[in-house]
């Protein structure tokens, strides 16, 4: 199991090189819970999430659940505890590609997307607004 | 006439307390004359106050052999949501022998278009509020309840001894394990437990448009398992959103969970108490009232290791067991009378491509379709994996954080 997380810390370094680093993660001793932070740059302010998984026992077969706890009860495309829906866009593709995917695909290609597309539109209703404390991208 | 005084007031006090009492005790009396007690042997006597009479008569009626048998039986339910609970219920009315449900969620008002909660559940655990309500239904059941996600690491090797210990007598096996749960992962981590321990097990679901479901029976080694193709939809002739989880995105009806539920009880009873024939894979579409009944061979390529051996295995019996002569029966080809213009039918692509795109797709009845399809596993090339390391999570983590 340990080679589907080898590719991880590469993924990450590529986004930092690419100026593109977008979460922070790390696991317990086991791997088997992960967490740390997202965080999604709209209009120059930047605005940052708890994120969290288990490793199901499943895994590789079913991907990991990703939430975004704080979130819960603020948009219909999440399931209870704050897991964001992936059933459309991601799980096929996951299947798709047992076993070759692992963590950075699910963050690249579970996460990313829904958070591309949700945190607009919940800031635009006005249900997450930006917090001062958070460093806006500009200044940082 | 003169006013009471004190001590009169106070000798009346005591007499409508002492009255007070009194009833509160008759209706304390009155609730246990409600209440049903444990039924040490199922009577098949005809009489108002026995609750298994019309059970027992199925004897009668040539159907059942030894309907006392159920008594007999363990049944895991995991997740007691809309089907899980009803089915839970079902069993209970029946006088299965013990029940153990799986399930981490709580009860919610939202879960109100369902049968069997109550909405001053609301909060309840789901399996602390289906107990209490199932015991006072039968007391002669047994009960173990489990609150927490199968899922995990650690709580799936406790779910698995609870599969291998759980029986009626102590320390053997279940008899069924019935999956009622909203998810894949869920239904994927059953499906592991059940072909490790080759334990026998029903599938359900309701699909999140809630005009569809199925039930599967898998028997590890001899039927396809979960994992054994792509998840089965019946279709409904309407865009196809395949088998997913409840949360707010889904859509549900209580009827179409009380039909799923009661083909798979009824499937269950029939396994169980052996009568009639098993459904292998029944499905059920709302629109057309269609329901396509399928048997499924295991995947010989299925990604599930212990699956693989179970077929294994699965075989090795079944070739040790004395053969029915079986006579086949050859088709014709079809051969047209006439073809003037040697007119003859070739695909643009090869057979072999269009095979390799879609993947190996089971033999599945009319009206039945995959999910999605998987292509064909190809020849593993070294270049598509990462070369395994020997660094330790701890090392891996380290490198993270120096970055």
């Amino acid at each position: 199991m340990m080679n589907l997380f080898c590719v991880f810390p590469q993924y990450v370094q590529n986004n930092k090189e690419a100026d593109n680093d977008w979460f922070r993660l790390e696991s317990n001793k086991e791997g088997t819970r992960w967490f740390g932070k997202c965080w999604y740059i709209h209009e120059l302010l930047k605005y940052e999430f708890d994120v969290e998984f288990d490793i199901p026992v499943t895994y590789p077969t079913t991907s990991p659940e990703i939430a975004l706890p704080e979130l819960d009860g603020k948009t219909a495309k999440m399931y209870r505890g704050g897991k964001i829906c992936l059933t459309d866009h991601f799980k096929p593709l996951w299947a798709r590609n047992v076993p070759k995917f692992g963590i950075a695909h699910a963050m690249a290609l579970g996460l990313g997307p829904w958070l591309a597309v949700e945190i607009p539109d919940l800031i635009q209703r006005g249900v997450v607004t930006h917090k001062e404390n958070q460093d806006s991208a500009a200044a940082s | 006439m003169a006013s009471p005084t004190v001590a009169e007031l106070q000798q009346t006090i005591k007499k409508l307390q002492e009255e007070l009492s009194a009833e509160k005790q008759k209706v304390e009396e009155m609730k246990g004359t409600t209440k049903r007690t444990p039924i040490a042997q199922m009577s098949a006597e005809v009489v108002d106050s026995n609750p298994y009479s019309r059970l027992m008569a199925l004897k009668r009626m040539g159907i059942v052999d030894n309907y006392e048998k159920i008594r007999d039986f363990s049944i895991a339910v995991v997740g007691v949501g809309g089907v899980g609970s009803v089915t839970a219920e079902m069993l209970t009315r029946c006088g299965i022998g013990k029940l153990l449900l799986f399930d981490y969620d709580k009860v919610e008002l939202a879960n109100m278009n369902r049968l069997f909660y109550q909405p001053h559940q609301a909060g309840l655990s789901k399996v602390e509020a289906a107990e209490r309500t199932l015991r006072e239904i039968n007391p002669d059941v047994e009960f173990e309840v489990y609150n927490y996600n199968i899922t995990t690491m650690d709580n799936f090797n406790h779910f698995m001894d609870r599969i291998r210990l759980g029986g009626k007598v102590k320390d053997t096996p279940v008899d069924l394990v019935l999956s009622c749960v909203d998810n894949f992962e869920a239904r994927m981590a059953i499906n592991t437990a059940c072909n490790e321990l080759g334990q026998s097990w029903f599938e359900s679901g309701v699909s999140e448009n809630a005009v569809s479901g199925h039930i599967q029976f898998v028997v590890p080694g001899d039927t396809s398992c979960f994992a054994c193709a792509p998840p089965l939809v019946v279709a409904t002739h309407t865009d196809e959103k395949t088998l997913k989880r409840e949360g707010v995105c889904a859509a549900s009806l209580p009827t179409t969970m009380a039909v799923v539920a009661g083909f798979l009880v009824q499937n269950v009873l029939k396994y169980l108490l052996q009568f009639g024939q098993v459904s292998y894979y029944l499905g059920y579409n709302a629109l057309q009232d269609f329901f396509p009944t399928m048997r499924m061979k295991p995947n010989p390529q299925c990604d599930d290791s212990h699956c693989c051996r179970q077929q294994k295995l699965f075989q090795e019996r079944e070739a040790a067991k004395p053969k029915p002569e079986v006579t086949e029966e050859t088709e014709e080809a079809i051969v047209h009378d006439e073809n003037e213009w040697k007119i003859e039918l070739v695909s643009e692509t090869t057979e072999d491509e269009a095979r390799a795109a879609e993947g190996e797709k089971p033999q599945l009845t009319e009206g039945v379709t995959v999910a999605y399809t998987k292509p064909a596993s190809q020849v593993e090339e070294s270049s598509d994996f990462i070369n395994t390391t020997d660094l330790s999570i701890d090392d891996l983590m380290n490198q993270m954080k120096n970055l």
